[in-house]
């Protein structure tokens, strides 16, 4: 009887993912407060 | 071997949330200043002049405090129009002769670099006898009907401000006279003559000079050395707009002298420092600071007078709206109140009261 073995690549913590994650939050986080600000001190905000 | 599909999300996740927070973090503590830029310094330049000195020719806007709230509460309250409002005029025993009105009003002599003079009456009372015997008192009288004084500056359309304008135009009728932005009809109306009965107040002299009204959100140079900011504050008694001057003192720094400073005195000092050149250094405050007018206490109140030293004054002339409890405060702060001598109806000594002078410069 023939088994095929099968390469485990699960459960791995993925560096190049977290290295990428960090930068998006961070991007997200800036982008979110000059949103905000811009609203807070625009003359013409209601 | 590659990472799969799922735990590069997984990483993605855990680095966008860590992400996050850490510039959250960092925004408010080491790049704050990156994040919320700090204002700059002022870079208008006025010019600067040798002295100010300022004459307090009324402080005492009424003589009961009780009465003159009573009269609003009477009336509707707070934001009942100050034009209908029946205040009492006679029958309070504090009174000038009776009547429960006075009036705020100071001149002001400034001393240009060339050694020439400019003279401004900044408002102008209320209650036309009295103005017209603390006209008399400091010789303002004479000055307005020699011409002497360059302008008339109202710093807000207030009743103990700004109702007393006929005790000046009668010696003056053709005096300049700067308003700030936010006057209303009757204001312009009372100038022209017109008659309130309600309120009792009246002007038989109608204004015949050049009438500026300025705009807010700007400095507006008066001569070198001198310039006013207009606020759009809104204040009790229907009232709209209140302006202030502010004076460069060579070698000293800027002054700035206030009416009732409804726009709060710490508002008044961020825009002075961040318009006028010269900003990082106020050397002097002259007028009403509207903290404790009717000398009651609210502990918001406090903050100010922790607030005040920061700005590192070094002659602090209040009187009026500032409140008797305020200065007190003041003085147990170790802030640099100028005192008074409590002469011509004002009650105590703790800051400058009718009669009295302050030098800057």
């Amino acid at each position: 009887m023939m088994t095929e073995k099968t390469q485990e690549t699960g459960g791995k913590f993925s560096w190049p993912g977290f290295i990428v994650g960090l930068l998006v939050g961070a991007g997200l986080f800036y982008a979110t407060i000059q949103l905000v600000s811009a609203l807070m001190f625009s003359r013409t905000a209601a | 071997m590659g990472v799969s599909r799922r735990d590069f999300l997984k990483g993605l996740a855990i680095g966008g949330t860590t992400g996050y927070l850490a510039m959250a973090g960092a925004s408010s503590t080491v790049l704050k200043d990156v994040f919320v830029p700090p204002r700059p310094i002022g870079d208008f330049d006025i010019g600067e002049c040798k002295s100010v000195k300022c004459t307090v020719v009324s402080e005492t806007s009424w003589f009961n405090n009780a009465r003159v709230v009573q009269d609003m509460k009477d009336a509707g309250g707070l934001l009942v129009n100050q034009y209908i409002i029946p205040w009492t005029h006679e029958g309070v025993k504090e009174g000038y002769n009776g009547d429960n009105s006075g009036g705020f009003c100071t001149l002001i002599d400034v001393e240009l670099m060339d050694g020439s003079k400019k003279k401004i009456l900044l408002d102008c009372g209320w209650n036309t006898a009295w103005m017209d015997e603390c006209l008399k008192r400091e010789g303002v009288d004479k000055m307005l009907e020699n011409h002497e004084i360059d302008m008339l500056f109202v710093t807000h359309e207030h009743f103990d401000h700004y109702w007393g304008v006929e005790s000046v135009l009668k010696h003056c009728p053709d005096i300049p006279i700067i308003v700030p932005k936010g006057f209303y009809k009757e204001g312009f109306d009372l100038l022209k003559g017109a008659n309130f009965p309600i309120a009792k107040v009246k002007n038989d002299y109608p204004h015949t000079g050049p009438l500026e009204v300025r705009e807010s959100g700007k400095v507006h140079p008066l001569f070198p050395g001198a310039a006013s900011i207009t606020f759009d504050s809104a204040i009790i008694t229907r009232v709209t707009g209140e302006q202030g001057l502010v004076f460069n003192v060579a070698g000293k720094g800027l002054v700035a002298v206030t009416g009732c400073c409804h726009m709060g005195i710490i508002s008044f000092l961020e825009e002075i420092k961040h318009s006028i050149k010269g900003g990082d250094k106020i050397y002097g405050i002259q007028g009403g600071l509207h903290i404790s007018p009717f000398e009651d206490w609210d502990p918001q109140y406090d903050d100010l007078i922790k607030a005040l030293p920061g700005y590192g004054i070094e002659i602090l002339g209040c009187n009026h709206c500032t409140g008797y409890l305020t200065a007190e405060k003041m003085v147990l702060a170790g802030m640099p109140v100028v005192q008074g001598t409590a002469r011509f109806k004002s009650k105590k000594k703790l800051y400058l009261g009718n009669g009295d002078q302050i030098m800057f410069g």
